[in-house]
Protein backbone atom coordinates (compact mmCIF):
# COMPACT_ATOMS: atom_id res chain seq x y z
CA UNK A 1 0.00 0.00 0.00
CA UNK A 2 2.92 2.66 0.26
CA UNK A 3 4.16 3.56 -2.90
CA UNK A 4 7.82 4.35 -3.14
CA UNK A 5 8.22 7.82 -4.39
CA UNK A 6 11.86 9.36 -6.02
CA UNK A 7 12.75 12.93 -5.64
CA UNK A 8 15.29 14.76 -7.49
CA UNK A 9 16.87 18.00 -7.38
CA UNK A 10 17.03 20.33 -10.02
CA UNK A 11 18.17 23.69 -10.75
CA UNK A 12 15.77 26.53 -11.88
CA UNK A 13 17.37 26.59 -15.33
CA UNK A 14 16.47 25.93 -19.10
CA UNK A 15 16.93 21.92 -19.82
CA UNK A 16 17.35 20.63 -16.58
CA UNK A 17 14.09 18.96 -16.04
CA UNK A 18 14.47 17.45 -19.17
CA UNK A 19 17.58 15.52 -18.65
CA UNK A 20 16.10 13.32 -15.61
CA UNK A 21 13.00 12.36 -18.12
CA UNK A 22 15.34 11.53 -21.41
CA UNK A 23 17.57 9.12 -18.78
CA UNK A 24 13.95 7.22 -18.10
CA UNK A 25 12.88 7.27 -21.36
CA UNK A 26 16.62 5.67 -22.61
CA UNK A 27 16.01 2.73 -20.28
CA UNK A 28 12.09 2.10 -20.95
CA UNK A 29 11.27 3.32 -17.87
CA UNK A 30 7.63 4.89 -17.60
CA UNK A 31 6.80 7.79 -15.02
CA UNK A 32 3.29 6.66 -14.33
CA UNK A 33 3.10 10.25 -12.67
CA UNK A 34 5.22 12.87 -11.66
CA UNK A 35 4.63 16.87 -10.24
CA UNK A 36 7.28 19.53 -9.58
CA UNK A 37 7.37 21.80 -6.85
CA UNK A 38 10.01 24.87 -6.99
CA UNK A 39 10.58 28.03 -5.56
CA UNK A 40 12.91 30.66 -7.49
CA UNK A 41 16.16 29.02 -7.60
CA UNK A 42 15.65 25.27 -7.32
CA UNK A 43 12.81 23.07 -7.62
CA UNK A 44 12.04 19.38 -6.75
CA UNK A 45 11.17 16.76 -9.01
CA UNK A 46 8.76 14.18 -7.50
CA UNK A 47 8.82 10.88 -9.75
CA UNK A 48 6.35 7.69 -9.43
CA UNK A 49 7.31 5.06 -11.46
CA UNK A 50 7.20 1.20 -11.52
CA UNK A 51 10.55 0.10 -11.49
CA UNK A 52 11.54 2.33 -8.90
CA UNK A 53 15.05 0.77 -8.01
CA UNK A 54 16.17 0.21 -11.97
CA UNK A 55 14.79 4.10 -12.20
CA UNK A 56 16.56 4.75 -9.11
CA UNK A 57 20.05 3.32 -10.26
CA UNK A 58 19.53 4.86 -13.70
CA UNK A 59 19.22 8.31 -12.46
CA UNK A 60 22.04 8.05 -10.21
CA UNK A 61 24.68 6.46 -12.57
CA UNK A 62 24.38 9.78 -14.21
CA UNK A 63 25.10 11.68 -11.31
CA UNK A 64 21.66 12.44 -9.78
CA UNK A 65 20.78 12.23 -6.48
CA UNK A 66 17.77 10.57 -5.71
CA UNK A 67 15.25 10.72 -2.31
CA UNK A 68 13.27 7.82 -1.69
CA UNK A 69 10.10 8.42 -0.26
CA UNK A 70 6.97 6.55 0.71
CA UNK A 71 3.79 8.11 -0.35
CA UNK A 72 0.08 6.81 -0.51
CA UNK A 73 -1.98 6.75 -3.38
CA UNK A 74 -5.75 7.24 -2.41
CA UNK A 75 -8.79 7.12 -4.71
CA UNK A 76 -10.97 10.12 -4.29
CA UNK A 77 -14.95 10.17 -5.94
CA UNK A 78 -14.78 12.36 -8.78
CA UNK A 79 -17.43 14.52 -7.77
CA UNK A 80 -17.77 18.09 -5.98
CA UNK A 81 -16.52 17.65 -2.29
CA UNK A 82 -14.65 14.04 -3.29
CA UNK A 83 -11.31 15.29 -2.27
CA UNK A 84 -12.84 17.83 0.76
CA UNK A 85 -14.39 14.14 2.64
CA UNK A 86 -10.96 12.74 2.25
CA UNK A 87 -9.22 15.22 3.51
CA UNK A 88 -11.43 15.83 6.51
CA UNK A 89 -10.51 12.52 7.52
CA UNK A 90 -6.72 13.48 8.26
CA UNK A 91 -7.91 17.13 9.80
CA UNK A 92 -9.90 14.98 12.37
CA UNK A 93 -7.09 12.78 13.12
CA UNK A 94 -4.75 15.33 13.30
CA UNK A 95 -2.50 14.05 10.41
CA UNK A 96 -0.72 16.89 8.04
CA UNK A 97 -0.61 16.11 4.50
CA UNK A 98 3.03 17.68 3.22
CA UNK A 99 1.82 18.16 -0.56
CA UNK A 100 -0.46 15.78 -2.41
CA UNK A 101 -0.81 15.64 -6.20
CA UNK A 102 -3.05 13.95 -8.58
CA UNK A 103 -2.89 11.57 -11.54
CA UNK A 104 -3.78 12.29 -14.98
CA UNK A 105 -5.44 8.89 -15.80
CA UNK A 106 -8.73 7.64 -13.46
CA UNK A 107 -9.44 4.34 -12.14
CA UNK A 108 -12.57 3.42 -13.27
CA UNK A 109 -15.06 6.21 -11.65
CA UNK A 110 -12.47 7.53 -9.28
CA UNK A 111 -9.66 9.89 -9.57
CA UNK A 112 -6.29 9.14 -7.91
CA UNK A 113 -4.05 11.10 -5.81
CA UNK A 114 -1.11 11.36 -4.46
CA UNK A 115 -0.38 12.46 -0.66
CA UNK A 116 2.70 12.54 1.74
CA UNK A 117 2.26 12.74 5.03
CA UNK A 118 4.32 13.98 8.14
CA UNK A 119 2.80 10.39 9.51
CA UNK A 120 2.48 7.84 7.31
CA UNK A 121 1.47 4.85 9.87
CA UNK A 122 -1.52 7.87 11.59
CA UNK A 123 -2.47 8.47 8.03
CA UNK A 124 -2.87 4.15 7.28
CA UNK A 125 -4.99 3.90 10.28
CA UNK A 126 -7.01 6.92 10.18
CA UNK A 127 -8.14 5.98 6.58
CA UNK A 128 -9.05 2.34 7.49
CA UNK A 129 -10.99 3.55 10.63
CA UNK A 130 -13.23 5.91 7.96
CA UNK A 131 -12.97 2.21 6.04
CA UNK A 132 -10.68 3.48 3.17
CA UNK A 133 -7.90 0.81 1.18
CA UNK A 134 -5.27 3.27 -0.03
CA UNK A 135 -4.38 1.50 -3.67
CA UNK A 136 -1.94 -0.76 -3.66
CA UNK A 137 1.17 -0.23 -5.68
CA UNK A 138 0.20 -3.45 -8.10
CA UNK A 139 -3.06 -2.28 -8.30
CA UNK A 140 -1.79 1.01 -9.27
CA UNK A 141 0.92 0.52 -12.19
CA UNK A 142 -1.60 -2.06 -13.39
CA UNK A 143 -4.47 -0.75 -14.04
CA UNK A 144 -3.42 2.74 -15.05
CA UNK A 145 -0.51 0.76 -17.42
CA UNK A 146 -4.08 -0.63 -18.58
CA UNK A 147 -5.97 2.09 -18.49
CA UNK B 1 65.97 68.86 -12.46
CA UNK B 2 62.11 67.61 -11.52
CA UNK B 3 63.05 65.60 -8.46
CA UNK B 4 64.69 68.71 -7.16
CA UNK B 5 61.65 71.10 -7.63
CA UNK B 6 59.13 68.39 -5.75
CA UNK B 7 61.73 68.33 -3.00
CA UNK B 8 61.33 72.01 -2.66
CA UNK B 9 57.64 71.78 -2.95
CA UNK B 10 57.49 69.69 -0.64
CA UNK B 11 59.99 68.85 2.42
CA UNK B 12 58.31 65.32 2.42
CA UNK B 13 58.72 64.44 -1.63
CA UNK B 14 59.94 61.48 -2.84
CA UNK B 15 61.52 60.64 -5.61
CA UNK B 16 61.90 56.79 -6.15
CA UNK B 17 65.35 56.95 -8.07
CA UNK B 18 66.26 58.21 -4.83
CA UNK B 19 64.88 55.30 -2.89
CA UNK B 20 66.93 52.05 -1.77
CA UNK B 21 64.73 50.32 -4.82
CA UNK B 22 67.41 51.08 -7.11
CA UNK B 23 70.73 50.07 -4.64
CA UNK B 24 73.35 48.32 -6.28
CA UNK B 25 72.72 44.42 -4.71
CA UNK B 26 76.16 44.39 -2.83
CA UNK B 27 75.07 47.47 -0.91
CA UNK B 28 71.70 46.02 -0.20
CA UNK B 29 73.44 42.77 0.81
CA UNK B 30 75.67 44.77 3.29
CA UNK B 31 72.43 47.29 4.86
CA UNK B 32 70.40 43.63 5.34
CA UNK B 33 72.95 41.91 6.78
CA UNK B 34 73.27 45.38 9.60
CA UNK B 35 69.38 45.19 10.04
CA UNK B 36 69.68 41.25 10.49
CA UNK B 37 71.93 41.71 13.26
CA UNK B 38 69.59 44.07 15.02
CA UNK B 39 66.86 42.08 14.55
CA UNK B 40 68.42 38.66 15.66
CA UNK B 41 69.76 40.49 18.35
CA UNK B 42 66.33 42.38 19.81
CA UNK B 43 64.37 38.82 18.89
CA UNK B 44 66.33 36.97 20.55
CA UNK B 45 66.30 39.15 23.89
CA UNK B 46 62.93 39.59 23.88
CA UNK B 47 61.47 36.37 22.80
CA UNK B 48 61.26 33.81 24.91
CA UNK B 49 60.43 30.36 22.53
CA UNK B 50 62.90 31.73 19.89
CA UNK B 51 65.20 32.35 22.70
CA UNK B 52 64.67 28.92 23.81
CA UNK B 53 64.92 27.37 20.06
CA UNK B 54 68.41 29.12 19.69
CA UNK B 55 69.38 27.18 22.46
CA UNK B 56 68.78 24.26 21.23
CA UNK B 57 70.55 24.35 18.11
CA UNK B 58 72.73 25.78 19.80
CA UNK B 59 72.96 29.01 17.96
CA UNK B 60 74.05 32.34 19.83
CA UNK B 61 73.07 35.99 18.02
CA UNK B 62 76.65 36.43 17.31
CA UNK B 63 76.84 33.96 15.11
CA UNK B 64 74.66 35.53 12.50
CA UNK B 65 76.66 38.13 10.51
CA UNK B 66 75.61 38.47 7.19
CA UNK B 67 71.82 37.21 5.24
CA UNK B 68 74.05 33.99 4.15
CA UNK B 69 73.23 32.62 8.12
CA UNK B 70 70.04 33.06 8.07
CA UNK B 71 69.44 29.58 7.39
CA UNK B 72 71.01 28.59 10.92
CA UNK B 73 68.00 30.61 12.32
CA UNK B 74 64.36 28.02 13.56
CA UNK B 75 61.68 29.40 12.06
CA UNK B 76 58.08 31.26 13.36
CA UNK B 77 54.90 30.24 12.83
CA UNK B 78 51.82 31.75 13.35
CA UNK B 79 50.58 29.04 15.84
CA UNK B 80 53.69 30.12 17.70
CA UNK B 81 52.08 33.60 17.67
CA UNK B 82 48.43 32.72 18.22
CA UNK B 83 49.25 30.48 21.06
CA UNK B 84 51.72 32.15 23.16
CA UNK B 85 51.00 35.32 25.53
CA UNK B 86 51.07 38.20 23.32
CA UNK B 87 53.90 39.99 25.51
CA UNK B 88 56.12 37.37 24.67
CA UNK B 89 56.20 38.40 21.09
CA UNK B 90 56.92 42.13 22.26
CA UNK B 91 60.09 43.63 21.82
CA UNK B 92 59.42 47.04 23.16
CA UNK B 93 58.15 48.55 26.02
CA UNK B 94 54.06 49.11 26.24
CA UNK B 95 54.25 52.57 26.69
CA UNK B 96 55.96 53.13 23.32
CA UNK B 97 52.98 51.07 21.84
CA UNK B 98 50.96 53.46 19.98
CA UNK B 99 48.85 51.16 17.81
CA UNK B 100 47.45 47.30 17.78
CA UNK B 101 45.89 45.65 15.19
CA UNK B 102 44.14 42.27 15.33
CA UNK B 103 44.47 39.69 13.13
CA UNK B 104 42.97 36.48 12.99
CA UNK B 105 45.91 34.99 11.92
CA UNK B 106 44.68 31.14 12.04
CA UNK B 107 40.39 30.05 11.98
CA UNK B 108 39.50 31.38 15.22
CA UNK B 109 42.94 32.43 16.78
CA UNK B 110 43.03 35.62 16.44
CA UNK B 111 47.02 37.58 17.04
CA UNK B 112 47.13 41.81 17.92
CA UNK B 113 50.03 42.64 16.24
CA UNK B 114 51.94 45.58 18.07
CA UNK B 115 53.12 49.28 16.27
CA UNK B 116 55.75 51.64 17.58
CA UNK B 117 55.42 55.56 16.07
CA UNK B 118 58.75 54.12 14.12
CA UNK B 119 57.21 51.47 13.03
CA UNK B 120 54.08 53.57 11.82
CA UNK B 121 56.63 55.79 10.04
CA UNK B 122 58.13 52.34 8.08
CA UNK B 123 54.79 51.24 7.15
CA UNK B 124 54.16 55.03 5.93
CA UNK B 125 57.64 55.43 3.66
CA UNK B 126 56.75 51.61 2.66
CA UNK B 127 53.91 52.77 0.91
CA UNK B 128 54.69 55.72 -0.40
CA UNK B 129 57.29 53.64 -2.20
CA UNK B 130 55.55 51.04 -3.25
CA UNK B 131 52.61 53.51 -4.34
CA UNK B 132 55.64 55.77 -6.84
CA UNK B 133 56.84 52.12 -7.82
CA UNK B 134 53.44 52.56 -10.16
CA UNK B 135 54.34 55.57 -11.48
CA UNK B 136 51.95 57.85 -9.20
CA UNK B 137 52.43 61.37 -9.31
CA UNK B 138 51.16 64.99 -8.20
CA UNK B 139 48.73 65.44 -10.69
CA UNK B 140 47.35 62.33 -9.77
CA UNK B 141 43.38 61.83 -7.84
CA UNK B 142 43.16 59.33 -5.99
CA UNK B 143 39.91 57.43 -4.79
CA UNK B 144 39.63 55.02 -2.21
CA UNK B 145 36.31 54.17 -2.14
CA UNK B 146 34.37 51.96 0.69
CA UNK B 147 35.94 53.65 3.50
CA UNK B 148 34.15 51.33 6.24
CA UNK B 149 35.85 47.96 4.67
CA UNK B 150 39.43 49.64 4.63
CA UNK B 151 40.01 50.17 8.05
CA UNK B 152 43.74 51.24 8.96
CA UNK B 153 44.53 50.61 5.79
CA UNK B 154 42.64 53.26 4.08
CA UNK B 155 44.31 55.76 6.52
CA UNK B 156 47.83 54.56 5.83
CA UNK B 157 47.34 54.20 2.11
CA UNK B 158 45.80 58.50 1.89
CA UNK B 159 48.85 59.47 4.20
CA UNK B 160 51.04 58.02 1.68
CA UNK B 161 49.31 58.99 -1.13
CA UNK B 162 49.28 63.10 0.22
CA UNK B 163 52.99 62.35 1.25
CA UNK B 164 53.61 61.98 -2.71
CA UNK B 165 51.68 64.79 -3.58
CA UNK B 166 49.24 62.65 -5.04
CA UNK B 167 44.74 63.92 -4.37
CA UNK B 168 42.76 61.29 -1.99
CA UNK B 169 39.30 61.31 -2.46
CA UNK B 170 37.87 59.63 0.84
CA UNK B 171 34.15 58.45 0.11
CA UNK B 172 32.21 56.26 2.22
CA UNK B 173 30.00 55.38 -0.61
CA UNK B 174 31.05 51.77 -2.41
CA UNK B 175 28.28 51.70 -5.48
CA UNK B 176 29.29 53.09 -8.55
CA UNK B 177 26.14 55.18 -9.06
CA UNK B 178 27.17 57.45 -6.02
CA UNK B 179 31.10 57.22 -6.98
CA UNK B 180 30.62 57.64 -10.36
CA UNK B 181 29.66 61.40 -10.26
CA UNK B 182 32.87 61.91 -8.14
CA UNK B 183 35.06 60.06 -10.26
CA UNK B 184 34.21 62.72 -13.45
CA UNK B 185 34.12 65.66 -11.69
CA UNK B 186 37.26 65.01 -10.05
CA UNK B 187 39.16 63.51 -12.75
CA UNK B 188 39.88 60.26 -10.57
CA UNK B 189 42.95 58.95 -12.22
CA UNK B 190 43.32 55.94 -10.08
CA UNK B 191 41.16 53.83 -8.16
CA UNK B 192 42.84 52.47 -4.63
CA UNK B 193 40.83 49.33 -3.34
CA UNK B 194 40.78 45.51 -2.74
CA UNK B 195 40.87 43.28 -5.71
CA UNK B 196 37.19 42.19 -5.11
CA UNK B 197 35.54 45.41 -4.80
CA UNK B 198 37.01 46.71 -7.67
CA UNK B 199 36.03 43.61 -9.50
CA UNK B 200 32.62 44.51 -8.09
CA UNK B 201 32.28 48.01 -9.37
CA UNK B 202 33.27 46.82 -13.05
CA UNK B 203 30.70 44.50 -13.25
CA UNK B 204 28.35 46.65 -11.49
CA UNK B 205 28.81 49.20 -13.99
CA UNK B 206 28.51 46.77 -17.02
CA UNK B 207 25.11 45.39 -15.75
CA UNK B 208 24.11 49.21 -15.24
CA UNK B 209 25.25 50.14 -18.49
CA UNK B 210 27.81 52.70 -16.71
CA UNK B 211 31.13 53.07 -18.56
CA UNK B 212 34.21 53.28 -17.01
CA UNK B 213 35.99 53.36 -19.70
CA UNK B 214 37.14 57.15 -21.56
CA UNK B 215 37.07 58.68 -18.05
CA UNK B 216 40.66 59.90 -16.70
CA UNK B 217 41.26 56.56 -15.10
CA UNK B 218 44.22 54.89 -15.95
CA UNK B 219 45.21 52.64 -12.94
CA UNK B 220 43.81 50.41 -10.05
CA UNK B 221 45.90 50.17 -7.43
CA UNK B 222 44.86 46.59 -5.74
CA UNK B 223 45.48 45.31 -2.05
CA UNK B 224 44.37 43.22 0.75
CA UNK B 225 43.68 40.14 -0.94
CA UNK B 226 45.49 37.73 -3.90
CA UNK B 227 44.03 38.64 -6.88
CA UNK B 228 44.29 35.71 -9.69
CA UNK B 229 45.53 36.59 -13.43
CA UNK B 230 41.91 36.44 -15.03
CA UNK B 231 40.26 38.86 -12.04
CA UNK B 232 43.18 41.44 -13.38
CA UNK B 233 42.52 40.92 -17.09
CA UNK B 234 38.48 41.66 -16.48
CA UNK B 235 39.42 44.95 -14.31
CA UNK B 236 42.01 46.02 -17.09
CA UNK B 237 40.03 45.56 -19.95
CA UNK B 238 36.39 46.70 -18.67
CA UNK B 239 37.70 49.53 -17.21
CA UNK B 240 40.76 50.02 -19.82
CA UNK B 241 43.51 50.87 -16.28
CA UNK B 242 46.38 49.15 -15.44
CA UNK B 243 46.44 47.48 -12.31
CA UNK B 244 49.01 47.42 -10.25
CA UNK B 245 48.94 44.79 -7.41
CA UNK B 246 50.23 45.24 -3.41
CA UNK B 247 51.41 42.54 -1.44
CA UNK B 248 51.31 42.55 2.16
CA UNK B 249 50.66 40.38 5.40
CA UNK B 250 48.23 42.11 8.39
CA UNK B 251 51.01 40.80 10.69
CA UNK B 252 53.62 42.25 9.08
CA UNK B 253 52.61 45.31 7.26
CA UNK B 254 49.59 45.18 4.54
CA UNK B 255 49.88 46.61 2.48
CA UNK B 256 53.72 47.67 2.29
CA UNK B 257 55.33 44.19 1.60
CA UNK B 258 56.04 44.21 -2.05
CA UNK B 259 54.86 46.04 -5.09
CA UNK B 260 54.15 45.93 -8.67
CA UNK B 261 56.13 48.36 -10.67
CA UNK B 262 55.20 49.56 -14.35
CA UNK B 263 57.29 46.30 -16.01
CA UNK B 264 54.60 44.08 -14.00
CA UNK B 265 57.36 42.44 -10.94
CA UNK B 266 56.35 42.22 -7.88
CA UNK B 267 59.16 43.50 -5.81
CA UNK B 268 59.60 43.05 -2.20
CA UNK B 269 60.75 45.48 -0.31
CA UNK B 270 64.29 43.68 0.23
CA UNK B 271 65.68 46.59 2.43
CA UNK B 272 62.91 45.94 5.03
CA UNK B 273 62.20 42.53 4.65
CA UNK B 274 63.90 39.51 3.60
CA UNK B 275 62.42 37.08 1.62
CA UNK B 276 63.57 33.24 1.62
CA UNK B 277 61.62 30.15 -0.10
CA UNK B 278 61.33 27.26 1.54
CA UNK B 279 59.87 23.69 0.99
CA UNK B 280 56.60 23.47 3.08
CA UNK B 281 57.54 20.02 4.03
CA UNK B 282 60.98 20.21 5.51
CA UNK B 283 61.42 23.36 5.32
CA UNK B 284 64.80 23.13 3.54
CA UNK B 285 65.51 26.40 1.22
CA UNK B 286 63.77 26.35 -2.00
CA UNK B 287 66.67 27.86 -5.74
CA UNK B 288 65.25 31.16 -7.11
CA UNK B 289 62.47 30.52 -9.49
CA UNK B 290 60.96 26.91 -7.53
CA UNK B 291 57.65 27.48 -5.75
CA UNK B 292 57.26 26.95 -2.09
CA UNK B 293 56.47 28.95 0.98
CA UNK B 294 57.63 32.43 1.63
CA UNK B 295 59.42 32.86 4.66
CA UNK B 296 59.85 36.55 6.07
CA UNK B 297 62.30 38.30 8.36
CA UNK B 298 61.46 42.07 9.04
CA UNK B 299 64.42 44.23 8.59
CA UNK B 300 63.96 47.62 11.11
CA UNK B 301 60.84 46.60 12.68
CA UNK B 302 60.53 47.39 16.73
CA UNK B 303 57.60 46.62 18.37
CA UNK B 304 57.42 42.75 16.65
CA UNK B 305 60.47 42.08 15.01
CA UNK B 306 59.97 38.62 13.55
CA UNK B 307 62.93 36.16 12.28
CA UNK B 308 62.13 33.49 9.29
CA UNK B 309 58.40 34.43 9.90
CA UNK B 310 56.36 31.55 8.03
CA UNK B 311 53.78 33.09 6.10
CA UNK B 312 51.55 30.46 4.48
CA UNK B 313 52.15 32.47 1.39
CA UNK B 314 53.07 30.34 -1.66
CA UNK B 315 55.09 32.00 -4.62
CA UNK B 316 58.55 31.71 -6.09
CA UNK B 317 61.58 34.67 -5.77
CA UNK B 318 61.94 35.71 -9.62
CA UNK B 319 65.84 35.05 -10.93
CA UNK B 320 66.38 37.46 -13.24
CA UNK B 321 66.47 41.09 -12.24
CA UNK B 322 63.73 43.25 -13.26
CA UNK B 323 63.92 45.40 -16.46
CA UNK B 324 62.57 48.30 -14.90
CA UNK B 325 65.53 48.59 -13.29
CA UNK B 326 64.79 48.37 -9.35
CA UNK B 327 67.27 46.15 -7.68
CA UNK B 328 65.05 44.76 -5.67
CA UNK B 329 63.91 41.02 -6.25
CA UNK B 330 60.57 40.48 -7.45
CA UNK B 331 57.99 37.22 -6.11
CA UNK B 332 55.68 35.20 -8.15
CA UNK B 333 51.78 36.51 -8.15
CA UNK B 334 50.41 35.00 -5.28
CA UNK B 335 47.60 33.42 -5.98
CA UNK B 336 46.23 31.45 -2.39
CA UNK B 337 47.08 32.35 1.10
CA UNK B 338 47.30 28.90 2.83
CA UNK B 339 44.35 27.48 3.93
CA UNK B 340 42.80 31.38 3.53
CA UNK B 341 40.52 31.30 0.58
CA UNK B 342 39.47 34.83 0.53
CA UNK B 343 38.98 38.03 2.03
CA UNK B 344 35.18 38.89 2.08
CA UNK B 345 34.56 42.88 3.02
CA UNK B 346 37.30 42.83 4.60
CA UNK B 347 37.55 39.47 6.17
CA UNK B 348 39.33 36.69 6.08
CA UNK B 349 37.93 33.58 5.12
CA UNK B 350 39.25 30.09 5.67
CA UNK B 351 38.05 26.73 4.24
CA UNK B 352 38.17 25.15 7.46
CA UNK B 353 35.32 27.66 8.58
CA UNK B 354 33.19 27.12 5.71
CA UNK B 355 33.48 23.46 6.38
CA UNK B 356 32.63 23.52 10.01
CA UNK B 357 29.50 25.29 9.14
CA UNK B 358 28.37 22.78 6.53
CA UNK B 359 28.97 19.69 8.68
CA UNK B 360 27.31 21.37 11.87
CA UNK B 361 24.36 22.17 9.26
CA UNK B 362 24.40 19.03 6.92
CA UNK B 363 26.49 16.42 8.72
CA UNK B 364 29.00 16.42 6.36
CA UNK B 365 31.04 18.55 3.82
CA UNK B 366 29.74 18.82 0.46
CA UNK B 367 31.44 19.65 -2.55
CA UNK B 368 31.12 23.64 -2.43
CA UNK B 369 32.76 26.71 -4.17
CA UNK B 370 33.13 30.23 -3.62
CA UNK B 371 32.01 32.95 -6.53
CA UNK B 372 33.28 35.77 -5.13
CA UNK B 373 31.30 39.08 -5.73
CA UNK B 374 27.77 37.73 -7.90
CA UNK B 375 25.27 39.91 -9.24
CA UNK B 376 23.45 39.70 -6.03
CA UNK B 377 25.24 42.78 -5.00
CA UNK B 378 28.33 44.59 -3.96
CA UNK B 379 31.04 42.59 -2.12
CA UNK B 380 28.49 39.78 -1.55
CA UNK B 381 30.20 36.34 -1.85
CA UNK B 382 28.10 33.07 -2.76
CA UNK B 383 28.45 30.05 -1.53
CA UNK B 384 27.24 26.91 -4.15
CA UNK B 385 26.72 23.83 -2.21
CA UNK B 386 26.06 20.57 -4.16
CA UNK B 387 22.66 18.65 -3.48
CA UNK B 388 23.91 15.75 -1.95
CA UNK B 389 22.22 12.27 -0.44
CA UNK B 390 22.50 14.11 2.90
CA UNK B 391 20.82 17.02 1.46
CA UNK B 392 18.40 15.97 -0.77
CA UNK B 393 15.15 15.75 0.64
CA UNK B 394 11.50 15.52 -1.12
CA UNK B 395 9.86 18.50 0.58
CA UNK B 396 10.93 22.06 -0.76
CA UNK B 397 9.82 23.68 3.18
CA UNK B 398 12.71 21.54 4.03
CA UNK B 399 15.59 22.68 1.75
CA UNK B 400 14.30 26.06 1.96
CA UNK B 401 15.01 25.14 5.88
CA UNK B 402 18.58 24.29 5.55
CA UNK B 403 19.14 27.33 2.92
CA UNK B 404 18.14 29.57 5.73
CA UNK B 405 20.42 27.91 8.37
CA UNK B 406 23.32 27.65 6.08
CA UNK B 407 23.12 31.22 5.38
CA UNK B 408 22.41 32.21 9.25
CA UNK B 409 25.64 29.59 10.61
CA UNK B 410 28.18 31.23 7.99
CA UNK B 411 27.38 34.62 9.37
CA UNK B 412 27.62 34.22 12.81
CA UNK B 413 30.76 31.67 11.95
CA UNK B 414 32.57 34.22 9.77
CA UNK B 415 30.89 37.58 10.17
CA UNK B 416 30.21 38.65 6.97
CA UNK B 417 26.12 38.41 4.91
CA UNK B 418 26.74 35.19 2.18
CA UNK B 419 24.47 34.38 -0.11
CA UNK B 420 24.14 30.54 -0.91
CA UNK B 421 22.78 28.23 -3.27
CA UNK B 422 22.04 24.98 -3.50
CA UNK B 423 23.37 23.88 -6.97
CA UNK B 424 23.08 20.17 -8.45
CA UNK B 425 25.69 17.69 -8.06
CA UNK B 426 28.67 17.23 -10.09
CA UNK B 427 28.27 20.74 -10.99
CA UNK B 428 30.94 22.44 -8.50
CA UNK B 429 34.86 20.81 -8.81
CA UNK B 430 35.12 19.66 -5.07
CA UNK B 431 37.21 22.75 -3.36
CA UNK B 432 39.38 20.85 -1.37
CA UNK B 433 39.31 17.03 -0.22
Amino acid sequence: MRIPQLSLFIENKPGRLAVPCRLLAQAGINIVTLALSDTQHFGILRLIVRQWQRAKEVLEAAGMVVAVTEVLAVEVADRPGGLAELLEIFAQAGINVEYMYAFTARLGAKAVMIFRFDNLDAAINALARAGINPVSPIDLYEKLEEA
Amino acid sequence: MTCQRVAADLPEAFHPVNSVDYLPRQLLRHLQSMRLRQTVAAAYQHFPLLRQRMHKQRIAPEDIRTIDDLVKLPFITKTDLTDGDPDDWLAAPKEKIVRYQTVALLPGKVFTVPFTVADLRLWHQLLVRCLAACGLERSDVVLLPGGRYLFSQAAMLSSALEALGAAVVLSPATHPDQLLPTIKRLGVSAICTPASYMLAMVEQCQRHGAELRGLALRMALLFGEPTSQQTTQRIEQAAEVKVFEFFGLDELFNPGLAGQCPVGGLHVLEDHCLAEIIDPTSGAPLPDGQSGELVLTTLGREAMPLVRYRTGVQTALVPEPCVCGRTLRCIRPIAQQGQQLLSVQGVSVWASQIEAVLQAVVGAVPPYRIVPATADGWGQVELQVEVTPQIIRDQVAALETLHAKLCEQLESAIGVAWSVRLVEPHTVGRQRS
